[in-house]
């Protein structure tokens, strides 16, 4: 069994896939709480296939850093689409839908130009086994970020999910807030797209959130459960995918789901 | 509250315990399945299909050596390949890589450099003549063959090194040297036949290039289609312009076929499916004489001979 462990640790592949995952699923599990209470799982879903797009820019621009051209990318996306939410007149989910689908089909032109598509095919799923160090140091940046946010803004953040004329009245200043909560998430999907891959950044996202949203009864438990839950799922995730070779994304989502389906039963039969 | 609370943190507790039992037995389970079949004194990796099938037959019955195919068979040509993280588990684990070289392996650098004790066998070093930015060696029969003798004699060295016995490694070569020279034999009669019948052929893979040039067929244009291509209407005029009617269009069984099918229909041209020896369901150490046998049996009766 020790064999077993050795050889798992032995690659620096796994080893920077290990810490990215320890780094990754927190930020997840802690953004995941704030997404599943402002009810926003469809606007953090448009904002990973609106990655594509970013990446399809950087690839036009012929962007040194297509890093950079897909954050200026999604964060631009992320303003606009608040911006629209405030003035349209249609609703929420409609507008979401509208600009996720415009901005997908863009990306999808880009980049099937000459046929080329099937090359940015493992986008869809993504391989966080790819990962190098300078990625890690990246994602810490992130992780402080987000957790700095998340202290100082969670009560008005939570404020405004339950009453934003109220949270108005007490002097938080709810558009400001939404856009940056908003940019951070872009950020974060954006990032990660990569390494979870697109259909599937959005179910890391949510579920774990999801899951200990079943089961929590205020939200402190909600965080750490999200947290832990995120975390079990990220770390089980690698390991059975390690050594029964298949991508570790899915997996990863495998694990969040039965954690998710798990507390559904427990609260339906603790409730009742 | 107290109350309330405990049976949900035994119950967060319990899941946690669960999966984690789960996911560790279900893991050790995979990972002895992979390691009961790796107890060998020599374990030799090879790239892609026509390497393999040069490594089964050589080290075929040769005791304490392992042979594995580092891509799943369904890879297909190693252009675009970057190993899977059961690739770089199984080079890490091995001690001879067998290659067809000439920048074929894109990640052989990769590779080298993450594993320095790995021998690495680079199979066109015996390739005698090469076309100009063509690796497609094993396409000409003979210089497979060189590929083959290559390799027999760096695998003789690093057995030899090993202590392991090399005489069943010298009877397998000479073995399937005398196979491949009854294909030589096919392949120079299809060769004079062809001469006389003055084909002329369209490919649509690069690869069909050494093929073309051990059977002496005019080519007329060639195009490699893959995955990732789609070509130009102007490059299909192009091809149209030059094709007649009876003359050859070479397209590969997955990529080509559609191509060939609108070639054929436009120019009355004769259709011919080649088998690129890359993407096969399960490979054994026949598996190059058979497909290639097989190609030229098409070719045969494509040309109506």
């Amino acid at each position: 069994m020790s064999l077993m462990f050795n050889e798992f640790f032995q690659y620096e592949f796994v080893r920077i896939a290990l810490v990215a995952i320890l780094l990754m699923t927190p930020m997840y599990g802690m953004m995941g709480t704030l997404v599943v209470e402002k009810k926003m799982a469809y606007f953090s879903d448009a904002l990973g296939h609106s990655a594509l797009t970013g990446i399809a820019v950087g690839v036009l621009c012929q962007a040194a850093n297509s890093n950079l051209a897909m954050v200026i990318y999604a964060v631009v996306f992320a303003l606009l689409l608040n911006q629209i939410r405030y003035r349209g007149k249609a609703s929420t989910d409609t507008i979401i839908s509208v600009c996720a689908s415009v901005s997908l089909a863009a990306g999808l032109a880009i980049l099937s130009r000459g046929g080329n598509f099937s090359s940015y095919s493992s986008l869809l799923v993504g391989d966080v086994l790819s990962m190098s160090q300078s990625d890690l140091v990246m994602l810490s940046v992130l992780l402080l970020v987000t957790v700095v946010f998340y202290v100082i803004c969670v009560n008005a953040a939570l404020a405004i999910t339950i009453h934003p004329t109220l949270a108005r009245v007490k002097g938080y200043s709810v558009r400001l807030l939404e856009n940056v909560f908003a940019v951070l998430v872009a950020v974060m999907v954006t990032f990660s797209i990569r390494w979870i891959g697109i259909l599937l950044i959005n179910a890391l996202l949510i579920l774990p959130a999801a899951a200990s949203r079943n089961i929590a009864s205020n939200m402190r438990q909600h965080l750490w459960l999200s947290v832990i839950f995120s975390m079990l799922s990220g770390l089980l995730g690698l390991f059975l995918s390690y050594f029964v070779n298949v991508a570790t994304g899915p997996v990863i989502v495998i694990f969040a789901g039965i954690i998710y389906f798990a507390t559904l039963v427990f609260s339906l039969l603790v409730r009742e | 509250m107290k109350n309330k609370q405990t049976p949900k943190y035994c119950f967060v507790l319990l899941l946690s315990i669960t999966l984690i039992l789960a996911t560790i037995l279900i893991s050790y389970m995979a990972y002895r399945s992979d390691h009961q079949k790796t107890e060998a004194k020599l374990k030799v990796v090879t790239s892609f299909v026509p390497m393999y099938t040069i490594a089964l037959n050589l080290l075929d019955g040769v005791d304490q050596v392992s042979v594995t195919n580092l891509s799943a068979p369904k890879t297909g040509c190693l252009h675009d390949y970057e190993p899977t993280p059961a690739d770089l588990k199984t080079l890490s684990g091995s001690d001879i890589f067998i290659v067809n070289g000439g920048g074929m392996e894109i990640f052989l650098d990769k590779a080298a450099k993450e594993n320095p004790k790995l021998t690495i066998v680079d199979s066109s070093k015996g390739v005698q003549k090469p076309l100009e930015e063509n690796a497609h060696y094993w396409l000409s029969v003979s210089e497979y063959q060189n590929q083959m003798t290559e390799v027999k004699s760096k695998l003789k060295k690093e057995m030899k090194a090993r202590g392991i016995d090399t005489r069943l490694l010298e009877k397998n070569y000479s073995s399937y040297c005398s196979k491949l020279s009854k294909l030589k034999k096919e392949e120079s009669e299809l060769s004079s036949n062809m001469a006389t019948g003055g084909k002329n052929a369209v490919l649509l893979q690069e690869s069909f290039a050494y093929l073309a040039r051990d059977l002496g067929v005019t080519v007329k244009g060639v195009t490699d289609l893959d995955e990732e291509r789609q070509v130009s209407a102007k490059e299909v005029a192009g091809m149209i312009k030059v094709l007649h009617k009876g003359e050859m269009v070479w397209a590969d069984p997955v990529y080509g076929q559609k191509m060939q099918k609108t070639l054929v229909g436009q120019t009355g041209a004769v259709p011919v499916t080649i088998d690129p020896v890359t993407v096969c369901e399960t490979v054994d150490k026949d598996t190059y004489i058979e497909r290639m046998g097989q190609n030229f049996s098409t070719i045969r009766k494509a040309g109506g001979m």
